[in-house]
């Protein structure tokens, strides 16, 4: 087995992969023609970026100055037309939107944010509590986890399953 | 080796094209091979070292050395790469394949991959993790940075970087074990 081959017993699986060749490579020039390639970048897109946003943004200002138009005009008519009951309607759900649009701003971060997650607090404090005073060097630390099976394996096998 | 302090000197001192060159032959390959560990191909990869470059030859005049310029570059190539991922999982929510299928077949599809089928099994559950623990993942285990500077490289504190890679060593560990 793989296993036995690998000689697990006494050294961590990640260990020994990490002492095979780096298995990707990467033409020899390519290090030596990047400099100038990062120059000609430098050089070229710079003064065309500028005109580009400027045009960009006379085109946005236009729109949003016709949005508002448009919307000032509807709301002047919603307001001339409607009654005291539409009219609390509308207040309400004014309200509404805006005591909800942090919810809305906080689930677009939350889907991004998942990407974002280091750790869980229960790891963190885990670590904090159990492991760091006694292994405060970072090779001492590494050796650590290689060496307790046990860390987190109720998390692991959670991942795992899923 | 040239020293940081004496490539700010040199940019500091008007010489700054010379500075630059110094900085891309320095620090170009463990840039390179971080945002490869963190993409997946090549291409990807070399557009945002690039970009990293850029950005750095755009900052270098307010660069405060409190923090190395080292871990500065870092800071910067590592958020290129979380930013071109976090648009890259958004452009494949409409996607049949999942986002890290797609990561996953950029490892080997640019023929420039010659690792075993272990080394391969590895790659591939890193490139499962959440993008910020691949980040700090490839810092520790390929490139060996101590936990503090992938601290300030991240913005966090180095128990909470030691908890995530921890997590990650035993998750990418555990999966190695029950496949092999």
């Amino acid at each position: 087995m793989l296993k036995d081959r690998l000689d697990i017993e006494k050294d961590s699986f990640l260990e020994k992969i990490k002492e095979k060749n780096f298995p990707f490579h990467v033409g020899e020039d390519y290090f030596l023609s990047l400099e100038d390639r990062i120059r000609e970048r430098l050089e070229v897109k710079e003064p065309e970026r500028k005109v580009i946003i400027f045009r960009s943004l006379k085109a946005y200002m236009g729109l949003a100055a016709s949005f508002l138009l448009i919307f000032g005009i509807g709301f002047g008519v919603l307001k001339l037309t409607t009654n005291i009951e539409g009219e609390k309607n509308l207040a309400d759900n004014i309200e509404l939107l805006e005591n909800h649009h942090d919810e809305y701003i906080d689930s677009i971060d939350n889907f991004f944010a998942v990407n974002d997650i280091m750790v869980s607090e229960e790891e963190l404090s885990f670590v904090e509590k159990e492991i760091v005073i006694e292994n405060e060097n970072d090779e001492d630390f590494d050796e650590y986890i290689r060496q307790v099976p046990t860390l987190f394996t109720h998390l692991i096998a959670e991942e795992l399953s899923n | 080796m040239i020293d940081d302090s004496q490539i700010l000197r040199l940019f500091k001192e008007g010489e700054q094209t010379q500075a630059f060159n110094l900085l891309v032959r320095q620090y170009s390959k463990r840039l390179y091979w971080h945002l490869r560990e963190m993409v997946g191909s090549h291409e990807d990869a070399d557009d945002l070292l690039q970009n990293t470059f850029i950005k750095t030859w755009k900052s270098l005049s307010n660069f405060r050395s409190e923090s190395g310029l080292y871990t500065w570059l870092y800071r910067i190539a590592t958020n290129e790469a979380l930013t071109f991922l976090k648009r890259e999982r958004i452009n494949n929510k409409f996607s049949f394949s999942s986002y890290e299928t797609k990561l996953v077949n950029k490892i080997t599809t640019g023929g420039d991959y010659s690792g075993d089928t272990i080394q391969l099994a590895l790659q591939k559950e890193i490139m499962k993790l959440p993008d910020k623990q691949r980040a700090i993942f490839s810092m520790r285990y390929f490139q060996e940075m101590e936990y503090k500077d992938i601290a300030e490289i991240t913005e966090s504190n180095p128990d909470a970087v030691k908890a995530s890679y921890s997590v990650a060593y035993k998750k990418i560990e555990a999966a190695l074990k029950k496949e092999f």
